[in-house]
This record gives C-alpha cells, sequence and structure tokens, in this order.
C-alpha cells in the first residue's frame, strides 16, 4: 500500500505548551513522527496524553493561550509551521481533512447539511452552485448516505449520531485530501453502527488513495484499522511501532500496562492488572521518566534523564531506559 | 428453591409523546416493552445493548425512579410497585444505583462529607460520631482518605468521583446495586481499578449488581449471566460463557462480532441500518429489518422468548 514516500513529517521536537495562569501546561513536549502514502498511523493515549493537541498543532488550530513553541511539521516536504495564514487555509480542509470526534457538536446546527458540504467544495475548487451540488451529492452517496438529495436539505438535529458521523466525513473527504485526521471518529456511536463506520473510513482511504492520523484511545479499534500505532503518554510519545508487534510484544511499561488492562473476551481473570496512580499533572511532570512513579520497573536511571526515543528493533522505537536496542527489556 | 432477590415480570415502560397541534391523539416511544428477568442473590447480570435500547429505563423503574406502565418487580419477595410513601422508603434503602457520568451526578456544590451523609439522613441511620467514624471507614474501604471529605467533587479525578460514587451507594449497606455505565466515561486504566474494587466490593458486601453496559468485554469480565436488549426487548439471556462461545441471537452474533478486542480476529457481521424509533417498532420480531436471515415469519409474528438450552433463552424464529 505504502510506496515509501514519507507524506507527513514531525521533527524537530514538536512542542505544543499552553500558557495558563496556573503555568506552563506541556500538552505536547517533544514529539517526532512520520506517516508514509497510504498509511494509516494511530495515536494512542488516555485522556490528557496530548494526542488531540498534536493533531490540532498539524492543522494550526491551537488558540492561545496555546502555542506551538517548538519543532516542524513537513507536509509535502514544506513546513506547515511557517505558512501564511492565507497558504494555510488552502491546505485545511483541501489537502488535509479533518473528522472530529463528536458529529454533534461539531457540525453548525443551523445550516443544512447541503451548505456545510458545500462550503469547503466552494472554497477551494472555485466552481458554480450546480456542479457544487453534483459533486456534494456524489460524496454523499460516496459515504453510503440513502437519498442523498433529501439528506442534503437536511439539519443536522434531524440526523443519528451515525448519520451525522457520516456528513463530517463527506465534508472531511469532500476536497479529495491527501492526509485525513480523525480524532476518535467513533467514540460517540454505538457499538455496531462504529463497526459501519469503520469499514467506510477503511473503504474510503482506499478508494481516495490518503493517508491517516487516526486518533484513539481504544486500542481495540488501532488494531482493526492501522498500520503503525505511536503510544502517547504525558504529551511524549513512548512507543512506536508496527501495529502487530504492539500487541505481541510492547516494550514500553505503559504501552504493557495499558494492553493488560483491557478487559479480555477469552479470558477469565478475577482482577485485571491495573496501572497504580493516575496521569501526571503536565504543569508540573515528573522529573526524568514521566512515567516512573506508576511504573513497576524503576530502575536507577529513570529518575534523573528523560529516556529518548530510539530504535530498538527494526522499526520498534520505544522511550525508556530499561529498553536496550537489540537486548529488548533489562531486568 | 431460593427465591431470587429481583425477579421483573413483563415489565412496561412507555413515555407519552404529545402533539401539540393534534392535541387528542397520544403515540407512546415504548422505552421497556415487556421484559422479564430475575437475578439471585450475590449474582452479577449483565444487560447489554446499544443506545435508546431501554437499559437504563430498566434500572429506574426497578428503583421506581420512573413510575412503570405495566409490570411487576418483586425484591425479596415485596411487590415493590405497590409500596407508597414511607413504606417505599423503608425498602428502597436497599437498592442503590450508581450512574454513569461521575461528572454530573454529584452536586457541584457540596462537600463530599455532605454527599455522603445525605443517605444516612434521609434513612435516620446514624449521627454525631458514628456517623463519622462510618464516613471514614467508607472513604477508606474505595481507596480514599479521611482527608478527602472536606473536598469539593470538581477537586477529584474522573475516577476517584466514581469512588465517591460508589461510596454513596454503599453506604447502608444495599443488597442490590444497580451500576449503569459505571465505567463508561472512564479511561482503560481507571477502568480497571473501578472494575477491580466493584468486585472486591461484591466478594466482601455479598453485593448483588445489576450490571447496565454497552461493552461486551467489561460485560464478560464482570458478569455470571447476561441479557441482551434491543429496542425495549430481551432477545437473548444465557450464562455468560455460553453466550460469548454459542451466541443464539441473530443481533447478539453481530454485536459480538463488533467487539474491538485486539486478541481475537474473527469474520465481521455489519449489520445494515440503524435502530429504529421506539415510538414505531417494526412489526413482527423488531430486530426483522436489520437482520441477515430473515424470514416472511419474521415481519408477522413476534418470536416468544424460548429456553433452547437450560438457562439460556432466545427471542427468535429461527
Amino acid at each position: 500500500m505504502t510506496n515509501g514516500r514519507t507524506i507527513l513529517k514531525i521533527r524537530g521536537d514538536l512542542k505544543t505548551y499552553f500558557f495558563t495562569f496556573d503555568g506552563v501546561a506541556k500538552a505536547v513536549d517533544g514529539v517526532n513522527f512520520e506517516i508514509a502514502e497510504g498509511e494509516t498511523f494511530g495515536l494512542v493515549g488516555e485522556t490528557g496524553c496530548g494526542k488531540s493537541v498534536t493533531a490540532l498543532s498539524v492543522l494550526r488550530l491551537v488558540d492561545p493561550p496555546g502555542r506551538v513553541v517548538s519543532g516542524e511539521i513537513l507536509f509535502e516536504g514544506e513546513d506547515l509551521l511557517k505558512m501564511k495564514d492565507q497558504e494555510m487555509q488552502q491546505v485545511r480542509g483541501n489537502k488535509i481533512g479533518m473528522i472530529f470526534q463528536d458529529p454533534m457538536s461539531s457540525l453548525n446546527p443551523v445550516m443544512t447539511v447541503g451548505f456545510q458540504l458545500k462550503e469547503p467544495i466552494r472554497l477551494h475548487q472555485r466552481i458554480g452552485e450546480g456542479k457544487a451540488d453534483r459533486l456534494a451529492t456524489e460524496i454523499l452517496e460516496q459515504v453510503r448516505i440513502p437519498e442523498p438529495s433529501r439528506i442534503m436539505k437536511r439539519y443536522p438535529h434531524e440526523l443519528s449520531g451515525g448519520m451525522q458521523q457520516r456528513v463530517m466525513i463527506a465534508i472531511a473527504l469532500c476536497c479529495h485530501p491527501k492526509l485525513i485526521i480523525a480524532d476518535e471518529p467513533t467514540t460517540a456511536l454505538d457499538v455496531t453502527i462504529q463497526a459501519q463506520i469503520l469499514r467506510l473510513i477503511r473503504d474510503l482511504k482506499r478508494d481516495f488513495e490518503s493517508s491517516m492520523l487516526m486518533i484513539t484511545h481504544n486500542l481495540g479499534l488501532v488494531s482493526k484499522c492501522c498500520d503503525r500505532v505511536g503510544v502517547m503518554y504525558a504529551g511524549n510519545l513512548v512507543e512506536v511501532c508496527d501495529v502487530s508487534n504492539v500487541f505481541s510484544e510492547p516494550l514500553h511499561p505503559y504501552t504493557r500496562g495499558l494492553i493488560e488492562a483491557i478487559p479480555k473476551v477469552n479470558a477469565d481473570r478475577e482482577t485485571l492488572p491495573v496501572i497504580p496512580g493516575r496521569i501526571p499533572d503536565i504543569i508540573n511532570p515528573p522529573r526524568g521518566c514521566k512515567f516512573h512513579p506508576r511504573c513497576g520497573e524503576v530502575g536507577p536511571g529513570c529518575l534523573e534523564e528523560k529516556p529518548e526515543l530510539q530504535e530498538v528493533k527494526p522499526h520498534h522505537w520505544v522511550a525508556c531506559a530499561r529498553v536496550r536496542p537489540n537486548e529488548g527489556f533489562v531486568k | 428453591m431460593i427465591e431470587p432477590l429481583l425477579q421483573v415480570v413483563g415489565l412496561k415502560k412507555y413515555f407519552p409523546i404529545r402533539r401539540y397541534l393534534l392535541p387528542g391523539k397520544v403515540e407512546f416511544v415504548k422505552a421497556v416493552d415487556g421484559v422479564t428477568f430475575q437475578i439471585d442473590h450475590g449474582e452479577t447480570l449483565g444487560l447489554v445493548g446499544e443506545s435508546g435500547c431501554g437499559k437504563t429505563t430498566i434500572g429506574k423503574t426497578i428503583l421506581r425512579f420512573e413510575e412503570p406502565t405495566e409490570g411487576k418487580v418483586a425484591f425479596d419477595g415485596t411487590d415493590l410497585l405497590s409500596l407508597r410513601g414511607e413504606e417505599l422508603r423503608r425498602v428502597r434503602w436497599n437498592l442503590q444505583m450508581v450512574f454513569q457520568d461521575p461528572f454530573s451526578s454529584l452536586d457541584p456544590r457540596w462537600t463530599v462529607r455532605a454527599i455522603l451523609r445525605e443517605p444516612f439522613m434521609i434513612h435516620r441511620r446514624a449521627r454525631g460520631i458514628d456517623l463519622e467514624k462510618r464516613l471514614v471507614e467508607l472513604m477508606e474501604i474505595v481507596g480514599l482518605t479521611r482527608r478527602h471529605l472536606d473536598w469539593y467533587p470538581h477537586e477529584f479525578s474522573g475516577g476517584q468521583r466514581q469512588r465517591i460514587a460508589i461510596c454513596r451507594a454503599l453506604a447502608l449497606n444495599p443488597k442490590l446495586m444497580i451500576l449503569d455505565e459505571p465505567t463508561s466515561a472512564l479511561d482503560v486504566s481507571v477502568q480497571a481499578q473501578i472494575l477491580n474494587l466493584l468486585k472486591e466490593l461484591q466478594r466482601e458486601f455479598k453485593l448483588t449488581y445489576l450490571f447496565i453496559s454497552h461493552d461486551l468485554s467489561v460485560i464478560r469480565h464482570m458478569c455470571v449471566r447476561v441479557a441482551v436488549m434491543y429496542l425495549g426487548e430481551l432477545v437473548e439471556s444465557s450464562p455468560c460463557g455460553e453466550l460469548f462461545s454459542e451466541p443464539g441471537h441473530p443481533y447478539t452474533q453481530a454485536l459480538l462480532s463488533s467487539i474491538l478486542d485486539p486478541s481475537v480476529q474473527k469474520d465481521e457481521i455489519l449489520l445494515e441500518g440503524e435502530i429504529p424509533s421506539a415510538s414505531r417498532p417494526p412489526p413482527g420480531c423488531r430486530f426483522h429489518p436489520r437482520c441477515r436471515f430473515q424470514k416472511d415469519l419474521c415481519s408477522k409474528e413476534r418470536p416468544p422468548f424460548v429456553e433452547v438450552k437450560e438457562g439460556h433463552f432466545v427471542s427468535c424464529h429461527l
């Protein structure tokens, strides 16, 4: 599927800080990764780990008091952070499409579905009303909405959650973006509808030959639709690897804890293994490795120095002082 | 034979929709439409279904937060629905509920002490020093400390708030706890903590749970028996392991295939369409418009809830 070319490359330690009255909240604190053409990259982590802020930084949609303080975001070789606002508008919604988490609150309740769908088309393609109408109807058909011309005249509240999410996907895809950013696209949906939407996203991504950045807290979802995955913890990537490796041989203690904590369907366990404690304060994070206060395998090196992401095996990157190249986890 | 702790027979709850332009005509949303089940002492019954299928309404009608339209609810031999006023209050402390969202189920202007004291006040159980002792004890049971009693809900994380909600439900030593999606607002690592806590409490205090959830892997972990709901009706009910190994109803099969468990790889069964409106449910079997195996009979006759194996009930014509 992938041809080896990179579509999005984040390098030079992307940092997005929020300058609040309580102090500087380091929401994203040194993140580097890349997405190849045609690839789906999953960004997983718990609430507040900075995965959504990473996505918003890519689109330059971080609002004050938040600001990207360092790093480069190369999209097709160009640094998005250095672009003028006008150039950025040509990228947003056109070359990069975004699917937000909660369709109920991200669609405009006082505009019809058709209007919202045609907005990016008109903005980016300079075509007449009639043609925009035709394009919008076509895209609604592609996201498998029955009777598209009727739905175009409807308001968001008249549609079910699943239908609203389909409209969101249609809006994200209507300009055939090279990269789709999906932020928790199925969290607000029921499981049977979630299965429909996942299948749809997968099919469309293939048809449109797009790449995708999938943001989710659900590791199960990652296993079903991503090629590679990055696990985030308190603003840092702690592990980046192929999706099969993350389940077969997770190396970072946090990743292992996360996978263990999911109730399994085919295993009888009286108690679930837990990660003790809770996510750290991002204004005053722990020194050294941010995970060390919750980690069961803390060693002497963990408290002093923040571990860097290093390639311990081909295509398997881990940020942990206890994991060494070619040796795996060192006791 | 020991009597079950809770017995629900033919429970129905219809909500009227008034149309102001057509005053004479009243339609009903059939949120719960004839549900029968029972829970034994010390057991955990899981109630699964998608949003809008009526699982929360069942929980609320059992506690009489909502008055049922029809049916019978017997708790420990007493008919809950015939009780009024003082009588009801005397029984009701036995049944407690933990709600889904710990952010909206705790009063933001009350300290934890005030929140936890309320059940004791209402049921006139303890006062003064005894009460204070009991509160500290309760906090320790759920893994919090004495210090936290003077905090306000906003000072806690989601997981801690859910612990307080559990604490409040536990306060009067109830027999039955209705857990309405207790972990769906939480992260996985916190979810695991709460699930472990609930299991521990059950062992220690011999609690009986009605565990409402849409997450099948959580249900699998927690429950002894499972009942699957679709559009206000039970479609299947069986011992937990059997439901997962041999699901009988096509809807259950589809639900199981939609579990995103990385350790399981299996064929997906994709359901067509969405859940129909509960005010105009499809005739016959309510699932038939989305069913893979539908026959002529399915759209005409409502399938009976039959026992296909011991303790395994399915409502399907197949």
